[in-house]
């Protein structure tokens, strides 16, 4: 959570129940941590632990603080110093203001799609010149696709980066921004292992097919419509998601999180959760640019009653999450309860999104295995196995299994999982 | 779908046949699409094609080879307790960190509080015994019965089944393939053991493999003859003084001395007989002449090698670090302390001091000890001189150690607190202090540290520089040696010294201040990392659930 290793070990040296006083920690729902720090003055600190936001009256402009980071680090290791009880008033007041901050933001959420409903002329104008744009640029693409096509793959197989990016250029000119990053990851896949030609002809395919969808939109059911038109990069806004979003109540698993790598300085963080009740997994998605943290903090290897809302379209799996509440330890098990079982789910998610490329996987009672001293397999009771991903080692999996069946959290990417979490003995460990 | 591949490649421009077939029901819907244009025929199979393979992702079925891998038995129930979950961001930080005697000194808390590593914490602990050595005696008993099943899965991890029992008078039941095949260090360790058990059997294992031995493994291997020394083991030793490495001979040597009635001790004894004299109150230092000194001499690792012009004080020093410094007490009928001031007073008597230094640590001898340990309190100075390829600082330690600690302690206290001899000496205390060392340690600190405030404040900055130098006297050896029961209280007495308001200083001071500030912080930490509690229980001791703690 901090903002640089700097925070991280200012925290360290505060968290110690000799700089505070008034430590507390609630015992009813609202679940907060607060104390007051003695830096160059007294500082109050408080966290709302359901979004784990910190606020400080402290001057420093670096969030979280080091003060709020201290208080946390002094909860998880020191909790005996946190009397347990109901939060003073200026606590009180902050969780309340918080509170009426987002029951308004929502209620204008939801005004605010009425208002899109009817879409105001100038709104209807731009949307129309940008479909104009896009068809425009979707058929630009099918001919450099057609070209690359008919010269073949080995033209392209010497291609400098350029040749690439100026098509993902002319992608993003065309306002399908969401076409330009499938075109810009081309680029690395020409002679970056011995079967290239199948792996560039696939997502070159991939793109071919997203060209025949766009072209055949009208014909689509309409969450497959949405899916094509999400793939291609136009975006729904919050009121959008919000009035048309499919809203699941659960308590959420929150499994894990993979960072991608930096792509045009923009780093993506996907956060997997899957609901307890509903077996639902979901997918948070966010951004950040130029090394600032995440917007959002999620309480990873924990469980969280939270309200999600699924972008609308046919893969039900990118979701915004709201109202969250409750933060329990993960101690139940989870998981398919074989692995034909989870890929025939991929499957069928398959048939209704072909566009998706990564998934969370969820496994019941799996052995991890190493074999051979170089392969890396999760095992499931029938003997059937996935891999694990081979540029990773995974000895912090088979130590906290032991040889023994464990509920493994990984992403799977259609080839091989990345672990992200396992529960062991009752424990739940992020990876 | 070969074909689909092969056709792309070229481009379909080449090829003349646009006849695509997959072999899948792939051609049955492109059939479907009606379209006639041959690229994008091509291009819609493939995304086809693709999205049809990921969709139909076949599990791996584990063959019977690999099924061999699967009976690896799973890892046998834990017989030690988890330490306690508060305390793991901590285990994890001293694991990762630069600090060896962290890591050492939290091991044997932990396996003093019966407890053993969290099963997270394994791998970084295997990590850092594999790749230091010195660090392995104590992760091997906190890693549980989870690490010792792990270390079957990485042939650099195999140490961690190599280790020995805790009770000292058995041997692990792998004792013979240890010793066969084992790393470096776990045959030392194990042939060390059994010299404690039964030395005849482990002189027998040496002999047996003391041919392909390389250097390397002769000497550490033959140094364990120290434990269970006895006269029994004088033909191997005097053997190995034939051996073609210089550094073997070196070690076989001082083992012989050690053996009144060994050849080498006589022969030792009778070169010494004329170093030394004492007559007419005095004591007289006579080097050995070139003539005396003959190949026996170099044989024993007493003479150089290599004849040449070397310095006649060599064999002298090297002579009489071999002698039991009580002997000269008999000699004499002197006391240490009487004999130690005649050859202060002696020409090349500082030569003497230093043998009898090392002797009086070969021998074990803690009444010359104490003796000389007090004598280099008081004559402390800087400079490296070496015996027998030890540092004389190595030998004053090892004399440290030899004393009951607060002895040794009480003879630092003395000295002028915070000044350069005191700095010096402290450095050669053994790097366990007692409780009220530790004290002591941490006011002198202080008050070191508020004389140099005061004098800043009164502008008395240059008359204090000159006699200081920018580092804290000797903080980073206090921050391994403070006892636990010091930890707290060094943390609380020091931090004020981080919040000090610098405006009012010069320039100058304000760089001091600040430097120390850096080191205090340093030392901070690092003795709040010290400073865990392996049997804090937030079950037992208040809180319930941790809260949760997002990664930070």
């Amino acid at each position: 959570m901090a903002p640089d290793s700097r925070s991280a070990a200012k925290a360290r040296q505060l968290a110690n129940p000799r700089h505070w006083q008034h430590l507390g920690q609630s015992i009813d729902d609202a679940q907060a941590l607060w104390g007051e720090c003695q830096g160059s003055a007294l500082y109050q600190v408080r966290v709302d632990l359901t979004t784990l936001t910190p606020a400080c009256s402290c001057p420093s402009r670096k969030q979280p603080c080091k003060h709020a980071l201290a208080l946390l680090l002094l909860a998880v290791e020191q909790p005996a110093s946190l009397d347990r009880g109901s939060p003073p008033e200026w606590v009180v007041e902050w969780l309340r203001r918080r509170a009426a901050s987002r029951k308004s933001s929502s209620e204008e959420a939801t005004g605010g799609a009425k208002v899109t409903k009817g879409a105001s002329p100038a709104t209807a104008k731009r949307a129309e010149k940008r479909l104009a744009l896009v068809t425009a640029g979707m058929e630009q693409l099918d001919l450099w696709l057609r070209d690359i096509a008919r010269n073949g793959l080995g033209s392209v197989e010497t291609q400098p980066a350029k040749f690439w990016h100026n098509q993902a250029a002319a992608m993003v000119d065309a306002q399908a921004p969401g076409i330009a990053a499938r075109v810009r990851r081309l680029a690395g896949i020409p002679n970056s292992s011995p079967d290239w030609p199948g792996k560039l002809l696939a997502q070159l395919g991939q793109l071919a097919l997203l060209v025949e969808a766009f072209r055949r939109l009208d014909t689509l059911d309409a969450a497959l419509q949405e899916d094509v038109r999400q793939a291609i990069g136009w975006t729904l806004n919050q009121d959008e998601i919000a009035a048309s979003g499919e809203r699941v109540e659960d308590d959420w698993l929150m499994l894990g999180q993979v960072v991608g790598d930096e792509e045009q300085r923009v780093r993506t963080q996907r956060t997997w959760l899957l609901g307890s009740k509903t077996q639902r997994p979901a997918l948070i998605l966010q951004f950040s640019a130029g090394g600032v943290s995440f917007p959002e903090a999620f309480p990873i290897g924990m469980c969280q009653r939270a309200e999600l809302i699924y972008w609308p379209g046919a893969s039900h799996m990118r979701a915004r999450i709201e109202n969250r509440r409750e933060v329990t330890p993960i101690r139940q098990h989870f998981g398919e309860e074989s692995i034909e079982a989870f890929l025939a789910h991929i499957a069928a998610l398959l048939a209704r999104s072909p566009w998706q490329e990564r998934f969370l996987c969820a496994l019941h009672n799996v052995i991890p295995l190493y074999k051979a001293g170089q392969h890396w397999y999760a095992c499931d009771s029938r003997g059937d196995a996935l891999p694990l991903s081979p540029t990773l080692d995974h000895w912090q999996l088979l130590a906290l299994s032991g040889g023994a069946p464990i509920d493994l959290a990984a992403e799977w990417d259609g080839e091989t999982l990345t672990p992200i979490g396992v529960l062991a003995e009752n424990t739940y460990h992020i990876l | 779908m070969d074909t689909l591949i092969t056709t792309a490649l070229v481009g379909t421009g080449q090829q003349g046949n646009t006849e695509l077939t997959t072999g899948t029901p792939i051609d049955a819907l492109l059939a479907q699409t009606g379209e006639d244009n041959a690229e994008r025929r091509l291009l819609l199979a493939a995304g086809a094609w693709s999205v049809y393979r990921r969709a139909g992702q076949m599990p791996v079925r584990l063959t019977q080879e690999d099924s061999a891998a699967q009976t690896v038995q799973p890892a046998p129930p834990e017989t030690l307790a988890a330490c306690s979950p508060t305390i793991v961001s901590a285990l994890e930080e001293m694991l990762l960190g630069q600090f060896d005697g962290i890591v050492i000194e939290m091991a044997t808390r932990l396996r003093e509080a019966g407890q053993r590593l969290p099963h997270a914490l394994l791998p970084p602990a295997l990590y850092l015994g594999t790749q230091k050595e010195h660090l392995r005696a104590a992760l091997a008993p906190v890693l549980g019965e989870r690490g010792r099943w792990l270390g079957q899965f990485k042939p650099e991890w195999a140490w961690v089944n190599e280790f020995l029992p805790g009770d000292e008078h058995t041997l692990p039941e792998n004792a013979e393939t240890i010793w066969q095949e084992g790393a470096p260090a776990s045959r030392y360790a194990l042939l060390r053991r059994l010299r404690g058990i039964d030395p005849a059997q482990a002189r027998r294992w040496l002999a047996d493999v003391w041919k392909q031995e390389k250097v390397d493994a002769r000497c550490s291997l033959l140094a364990t003859f120290e434990v269970g020394l006895s006269s029994e083991d004088e033909p191997f030793l005097e053997k190995a003084l034939d051996d073609r490495s210089e550094r073997v001979r070196a070690i076989a040597g001082p083992l012989l001395a050690r053996l009144p009635e060994s050849a080498l001790a006589q022969r030792m004894r009778a070169r010494a007989e004329n170093m030394l004299d004492y007559t007419a109150g005095a004591l007289t230092v006579r080097l050995p002449t070139e003539r005396e000194i003959d190949q026996t001499w170099q044989r024993d690792g007493v003479a150089p090698a290599t004849a040449g012009k070397v310095a006649l004080s060599w064999p002298l020093t090297q002579v009489l670090s071999l002698i039991p410094p009580s002997y000269w007490e008999q000699r004499f009928s002197l006391s240490p302390e009487a004999l130690i001031a005649l050859a202060e007073a002696a020409e090349d008597g500082q030569r003497v001091i230093d043998s009898w230094s090392y002797a009086a640590m070969l021998f074990a001898d803690a009444r010359w000890a104490a003796a000389l340990w007090r004598w280099t309190c008081a004559h402390i100075r800087s400079g490296a001189v070496s015996i027998r390829d030890m540092q004389l600082a190595d030998v004053r330690k090892a004399l440290a150690t030899l004393i009951p600690r607060r002895e040794a302690e009480q003879c630092v206290e003395q000295l002028p607190a915070g000044g350069e001899e005191w700095q010096l000496a402290l450095e050669l205390l053994p790097d366990s202090w007692s409780e009220e060392y530790g004290e002591s340690y941490l006011q002198v600190l202080q008050a070191y540290l508020d004389d140099a405030l005061a004098a800043f404040q009164q502008q008395r900055f240059s008359s204090w520089s000159s006699q200081h130098s920018p580092m804290l006297p000797c903080l980073q050896k206090a921050t391994f040696a403070l006892p636990y029961a010091c930890l707290a209280k060094a943390s609380m007495q020091m931090e004020p010294y981080l919040t000090l308001p610098l405006e009012a200083l010069s320039h100058q001071a304000r760089w001091y201040v600040m430097s120390w500030q850096q080191e205090l912080e340093t030392f901070i930490k690092t003795i709040r990392l010290r400073n865990f509690n392996p049997n804090f229980n937030p079950k037992r001791d208040g809180g319930q659930e941790p809260v949760p703690a997002a990664s930070p």
